[in-house]
Order: structure tokens, then C-alpha cells, then sequence
């Protein structure tokens, strides 16, 4: 089981480096806004899971599925001047294709490693004081 | 080695299933009906087209397919991520990979797909004899 990474954002940036805790991705964050703010200055923090590309969508695949079958039928009508269209794929044929993509995305393509979910703001001063 | 079929445009167009040889086997053989079928100096559309598996009438849409799946996984991405972006745009290879994947998965999953469609549609007009009996 891979275990947990949180990422954190500083005034609407992310950063790559990963954290084992939100407690400590927002440890690193107050440092860093506490070393380069000045004294009392307020700037917005979000902490985040980061999660697989694909993982992240992979609750999308029977929309992303049915959104496939939608354009094969268009192209296909296009091709045919409307003679032809596709029968619909049932909820689980369109699972199934949806999660044939995003398996295909995964290894053939430049995925960023990893997406982000559950994020939490926070309002962090130069001090370091977590206020939310 | 291609087929050919024909519909008449009547009230209701239909399609002949009958397979014939080439394009003017199934037109001769679809004015041949009309003139049977209609009433005189009607004149209708005939169409005429290639008989083709699915799969290779949807295998030259592939580039197009390929980039609109990109175009709904960025989609995804948005409502799911507050990263800009998930997964890289795809290259133009990548498109037509991806699509050529897309096919294959319908190729392996009977059921999903008709058996065979109709490309290269042939569009005449015909005009039954004058006082031919109906």
C-alpha cells in the first residue's frame, strides 16, 4: 500500500515536494512563510492529499466511458451522413472503457505523478500562527 | 472484397439487405424495385454504399476520437484537482494511439458495436417510367 503524501500551496502556488502528514506539509509551509514574509504579514495555505493522476479520475470512468461512446456514435454518423448511430454501453460497459483509457493514459503518457484531493485552507501569518 | 447496398427514399426509406458485387449492380437492382414499387413519374432518391465492419468505419475517426477523450479527461481533471493540469496534453501520436486503443477495446467486447455499417454513400435520383403499371 503506498502511503499517504500531502502537498502544500503558498498564495496560489503549488510546490512538488511531498510531506508523510498534512501536520507536517503545514509545518514546512509556516517555516517557509515565517523565513520569506515579512514580520505579521497574512498569506493563504492549502494543504492537500496527493494522490495518482489516474486514481484521481477513476471515480469519472463510467461518465468518461459514456462520453466515449457519445463521440464513436457522432463519428460515426458523421461518417455514415446519420445513417448509423451506437447503442448505448450499459454502466458497467462504460466503466470498463473509461478505465481502459485512464489504465492507457497512465502508462503511455506524461502524467503529472500525482493530483491533489482533499484540500484544506489555512491562514498562516509570518509568525507562524495557524488561525483555521 | 466490398458489397454494396441500396435504400430507396419512399415515404419510409429502408435499406435492401441484399448484398450485390459492385455500386451499379445495387442501383440497377434498386431503380428495378422502384419502378415496381412506386407509382409512375415518381421521382425518389436512391442511395447506394459500401458495406463495412464498424470498426473500420470508426478506425477513420481515430485522431478525432484519440483528442476528444484528452479533451475529457482534462474536463475530469478540473473538477477533481486544483492542479492546472493532471495529465499532459496528448501529441497528435498520442491521439491516434489512444484511439486506435479506444477501437480495439469495442473490437474485443461484441455486443457494443452493429455488425457492420454502410461508408461511401451514393446519392441518385430516379424517376419511374411514365404509365408503368404500379
Amino acid at each position: 500500500m503506498i502511503a499517504k503524501k500531502y502537498l502544500v500551496c503558498i498564495d496560489g502556488a503549488w510546490y512538488a515536494n511531498e510531506y508523510d502528514s498534512r501536520q507536517e506539509a503545514l509545518n514546512e509551509a509556516l517555516r517557509f512563510v515565517s523565513g520569506a514574509y515579512p514580520l505579521g504579514e497574512t498569506c493563504a495555505v492549502k494543504t492537500a492529499l496527493a494522490v495518482p493522476a489516474a486514481d484521481l479520475l477513476r471515480p469519472h470512468a463510467a461518465d468518461l466511458g459514456a462520453r466515449i461512446q457519445s463521440t464513436a456514435s457522432k463519428r460515426l454518423a458523421f461518417h455514415t451522413e446519420g445513417h448509423l448511430n451506437l447503442p448505448q454501453l450499459d454502466s458497467v460497459q462504460a466503466f470498463r472503457l473509461g478505465n481502459l483509457m485512464l489504465d492507457w493514459l497512465e502508462a503511455n503518457c506524461s502524467c503529472t505523478s500525482v493530483g491533489t484531493t482533499d484540500v484544506e485552507l489555512h491562514e498562516c501569518t509570518s509568525r507562524g500562527r495557524v488561525e483555521s | 472484397m466490398s458489397k454494396f447496398v441500396y435504400s430507396i427514399k419512399a415515404a419510409d426509406a429502408y435499406q435492401c439487405p441484399l448484398l450485390h458485387e459492385t455500386r451499379e449492380q445495387a442501383l440497377e437492382a434498386a431503380k428495378k424495385e422502384a419502378d415496381e414499387a412506386l407509382d409512375p413519374s415518381t421521382t425518389t432518391e436512391i442511395y447506394t454504399a459500401r458495406v463495412a465492419p464498424i470498426f473500420d468505419l470508426l478506425m477513420l475517426r481515430v485522431p478525432l476520437i484519440g483528442w476528444r477523450c484528452g479533451q475529457y479527461v482534462a474536463a475530469a481533471a478540473e473538477d477533481v484537482s486544483v492542479l492546472d493540469q493532471v495529465i499532459a496534453p496528448l501529441t497528435r501520436e498520442q491521439e491516434r494511439a489512444l484511439g486506435r486503443h479506444i477501437i480495439n477495446w469495442y473490437r474485443a467486447h461484441p455486443g457494443t458495436l452493429p455488425a457492420t455499417g454502410t461508408a461511401d454513400l451514393g446519392r441518385h435520383t430516379h424517376t419511374t417510367p411514365a404509365g408503368a403499371a404500379k
